[in-house]
C-alpha cells in the first residue's frame, strides 16, 4: 500500500491553505499524487470540502477531472453519492463529465437519486443527464430513488422528465425488481405509498422469483409501516404467502397480513369496536389501532363519540380508500335516516360510509329505515347496508318487503351465546354475522370459563383470542373487539394468527345453554326487548 | 535520536515551527513515522500552513 501523500491528507481533512501552499510550491504534478486509487480531488469531493475542490479543480485538465477510482467512480460520482451540492456545482463548472459511468455503469444521476438530494438531481437534469440510463444490472434512477427513500427526488423526476410515469412503470432490473421492490426492501413506507399513488406502479407486480413487493418486504423483515403501506395500496396475499413468511420466521409480517383477511363482500374480518371509547381514549385508541393494522371501525350514532373518532381519522396517514367505516342509525332517528347518516358523516369527517346498519329492529319502523338505507346506497352515501340485533323474524320481514338481503347482521355472538339457528339462517341467506361482545365486556368470569381456558392453553393463546377465533371459524363472523390499549389491540388481532381444530370448535359450540339464549331474545327484561323498545331521542 | 524524532512529529501535529528550526534539511526530508508518513504529511493532515510553508522552504516536497 502506498503511503498517503501530504496533499492527499490536507485535501481529505479540508485544509485549504495547506492545499494551496503545497500546490504552489510542492511541484508541478503534486495533485496527481494518489492514495491507492483515490486522488486528492476525489477525497475532497467525497468529503464535501468545497474550498479544497475549488483550489484543486483549476489544476486538473478535463481528462484528470474524470479520473476514476477502483470502482470507476469519478469525483463527481463521489460528490453526488454524498450529497455535496456545492461540490457538484464546482465540478460541473470545471468541466467534469455529468454522464461518466462507473464500472457498474452507474452515472452521477444514479448516485444523486440514491443519496436523496433533490437539488443535485435538479442540477444534473438541467445538464441534460439521461433519466432513462440503466446500470449494469438494469437498475434505473427510479430504483435508486426508491432505495434511497427520498420522495422529493421521486416527485422531481416525475415533474421534470418526459414520460416519467410510463418509464418508471416498466422499469424492471435484471432480477425483475420494480422500484417498488427496491423501496420495500429498503423499508421506506412513504416511498412505497408515493410509488403507487403518484407513479402508478403495480403493487402486485412480481420479480423473477415470483415475489411481489409485499413478500419482499416481509422476507426482508420490513417494519409494520412498510407492510401496512403496501397492504393499504392494495397488495394482495394468499394463505401460502402468510405460511411462507411464518416459515421464514417473519411472524410479524405474517400476522399483519393475516389480520387483513376479508369477509365476503370485501368487508374486513377485523374491526375495532368503539362503543364506550370516549374522548381522548377514542382519539388515541383509533390511532394506535391504525398503527397495528386495523383498517375497519365499528361506530354508531348512539355511541356519542363520532366527533372524536373523526378527529383520529383526520390525523392519520391512511388513505380513505384503505379504511372501512361502519356506523349505525339509532332508533329515534329511524324516521329521518338520511339526516342521521349525514350527521354521522359530518361528525366522522367522511363523505360516505362503507357500511350503514339499522341499530335495532324497532317494530313498525325498522323495515322503512332499512329501505331508506338501501335508497342511500343507490345514491352512494353508503356503500353497503346491513342490520344489527335482528332475529330471524326481523330478517324475514325485510325479505317479505322485497328488500335486498342485508350484507351483515351485527349480533352478540360468542361461544357462551351461540345463536345457532340465527347464524344458520344468515349463512343460508348470505348475511355475514358481525359478532359483538366476543370478549364479554372484558368480564373475567366468562373469560375464565374452563373450556375456553383448556383450548387457550392447548394453543398457547388467551381465552379472548379463542372466543374471537371461534366466531371467525364456527360462524364465519366478522369480529369487533374494543380496546384503546395498544397491547390489547395486538392481542385481539392475534385471533388471526392461529386456527382451532374441529374438536375445539365442537366443544366450544356446545357451551351455550338454551336458557341464556331465551333470556337474550324472549324474556320481558331481556336485551332484545329493551333494545327494540329503546327509541327515545333522550337516549341519544 | 528517537526522542528527537518523536518531538519533531509532535511539533508538526501541533503546528510548532520553532521546534523544527534546529533540524537539518536532510533530517526534515527523511524522517518517517511508524506509518511511513513524513513531517510534511503530518503537518498537512493537521492543517498547519506555517509548518507546511517552512518545510517547503527547506526543500521538503514529500
Amino acid at each position: 500500500m502506498r503511503a498517503k501523500t501530504a496533499l492527499y491528507e490536507a485535501a481529505a481533512n479540508g485544509h485549504v491553505n495547506v492545499v494551496r501552499a503545497l500546490l504552489d510550491r510542492g511541484g508541478a504534478n503534486v495533485h496527481k499524487s494518489k492514495f491507492n486509487d483515490w486522488s486528492p480531488l476525489m477525497v475532497a469531493a467525497s468529503h464535501g470540502h468545497v474550498a479544497v475542490v475549488e483550489a484543486l479543480a483549476g489544476r486538473y485538465s478535463p481528462a484528470d477531472l474524470d479520473e476514476s477510482n477502483r470502482e470507476g467512480n469519478t469525483a463527481l460520482h463521489l460528490a453526488c453519492r454524498n450529497a455535496h451540492v456545492d461540490v457538484v456545482r464546482l465540478l460541473l463548472a470545471a468541466g467534469a463529465n455529468p454522464e461518466a459511468e462507473n464500472h457498474n455503469r452507474r452515472r452521477p444521476l444514479h448516485a444523486a437519486c440514491h443519496s436523496g438530494n433533490a437539488a443535485i438531481v435538479g442540477i444534473l437534469l438541467d445538464r441534460g443527464c439521461d433519466a432513462e440510463a440503466r446500470d449494469k444490472s438494469g437498475g434505473s434512477v427510479y430504483h435508486e430513488a426508491a432505495e434511497g427513500g427520498s420522495v422529493d427526488v421521486l416527485a422531481l423526476l416525475l415533474t421534470r422528465c418526459v414520460n416519467a410515469k410510463s418509464f418508471a412503470q416498466s422499469a424492471v432490473d435484471c432480477a425483475g425488481h420494480s422500484p417498488l421492490h427496491a423501496a420495500a426492501a429498503a423499508h421506506h413506507a412513504a416511498m412505497c405509498r408515493a410509488l403507487v399513488r403518484s407513479c402508478g406502479l403495480d403493487v402486485n407486480a412480481r420479480n423473477h422469483a415470483g415475489q411481489p413487493p409485499l413478500i419482499t418486504a416481509s422476507l426482508k423483515g420490513a417494519p409494520d409501516d412498510v407492510v401496512n403501506a403496501l397492504l393499504d395500496a392494495g397488495a394482495s396475499w394468499t394463505a401460502a404467502d402468510v405460511a411462507l413468511a411464518r416459515q421464514w420466521g417473519k411472524t410479524r409480517a405474517a400476522s399483519l397480513m393475516a389480520r387483513r383477511e376479508p369477509a365476503p363482500g370485501s368487508i374486513p374480518r377485523l374491526f375495532l369496536g368503539t362503543y364506550k371509547l370516549m374522548g381522548d381514549d377514542a382519539v388515541r385508541g383509533v390511532a394506535s389501532a391504525l398503527r397495528a393494522g386495523y383498517r375497519a371501525l365499528d361506530c354508531a350514532e348512539f355511541y356519542g363519540n363520532q366527533q372524536a373518532i373523526g378527529a383520529a381519522l383526520k390525523g392519520c396517514a391512511v388513505d380513505r380508500s384503505a379504511l372501512f367505516v361502519c356506523s349505525k342509525v339509532w332508533n329515534a332517528s329511524l324516521g329521518r335516516v338520511e339526516a342521521s347518516v349525514r350527521d354521522s358523516l359530518a361528525a366522522l369527517g367522511l363523505d360516505y360510509l362503507d357500511l350503514a346498519l339499522v341499530h335495532w329492529p324497532v317494530r313498525d319502523r325498522h323495515v322503512h329505515a332499512y329501505a331508506d338505507l338501501v335508497a342511500l346506497q343507490r345514491r352512494g352515501l353508503v356503500r353497503l347496508v346491513g342490520v344489527s340485533n335482528y332475529k330471524v323474524a326481523d330478517l324475514e320481514a325485510l325479505e317479505r318487503a322485497g328488500l335486498p338481503a342485508p350484507a351483515v347482521n351485527q349480533i352478540e355472538l360468542s361461544p357462551l351465546l351461540y345463536h345457532r339457528e340465527l347464524v344458520d339462517y344468515m349463512r343460508a341467506h348470505g348475511i355475514v354475522p358481525m359478532a359483538y361482545r366476543t370478549l364479554f365486556k372484558g368480564s373475567g368470569d366468562k373469560l375464565a370459563h374452563p373450556v375456553l381456558a383448556v383450548v387457550a392453553r392447548k394453543h398457547g393463546r388467551t381465552a379472548g383470542q379463542v372466543s374471537n377465533r371461534w366466531a371467525i371459524q364456527a360462524c364465519g363472523a366478522i369480529v369487533l373487539p374494543k380496546s384503546a390499549d395498544a397491547g390489547r389491540q395486538e392481542e385481539n388481532a392475534g385471533a388471526f394468527d392461529f386456527a382451532l381444530d374441529a374438536d375445539d370448535v365442537y366443544a366450544l359450540s356446545a357451551l351455550t345453554k338454551p336458557e341464556d339464549l331465551a333470556a337474550w331474545w324472549e324474556s320481558e327484561g331481556g336485551t332484545y326487548a329493551k333494545g327494540v323498545g329503546w327509541d327515545t331521542a333522550a337516549a341519544l | 535520536m528517537r526522542a528527537m524524532q518523536k518531538a519533531a512529529f509532535k511539533a508538526c501535529d501541533r503546528g510548532d515551527v520553532d521546534a523544527l528550526a534546529e533540524l537539518s534539511d536532510d533530517v526534515l526530508a527523511t524522517l518517517r513515522d511508524g506509518e511511513d508518513s513524513s513531517l510534511l504529511h503530518r503537518a498537512s493532515k493537521h492543517g498547519h500552513e506555517r509548518v507546511v510553508d517552512f518545510l517547503l522552504s527547506r526543500g521538503v516536497v514529500r
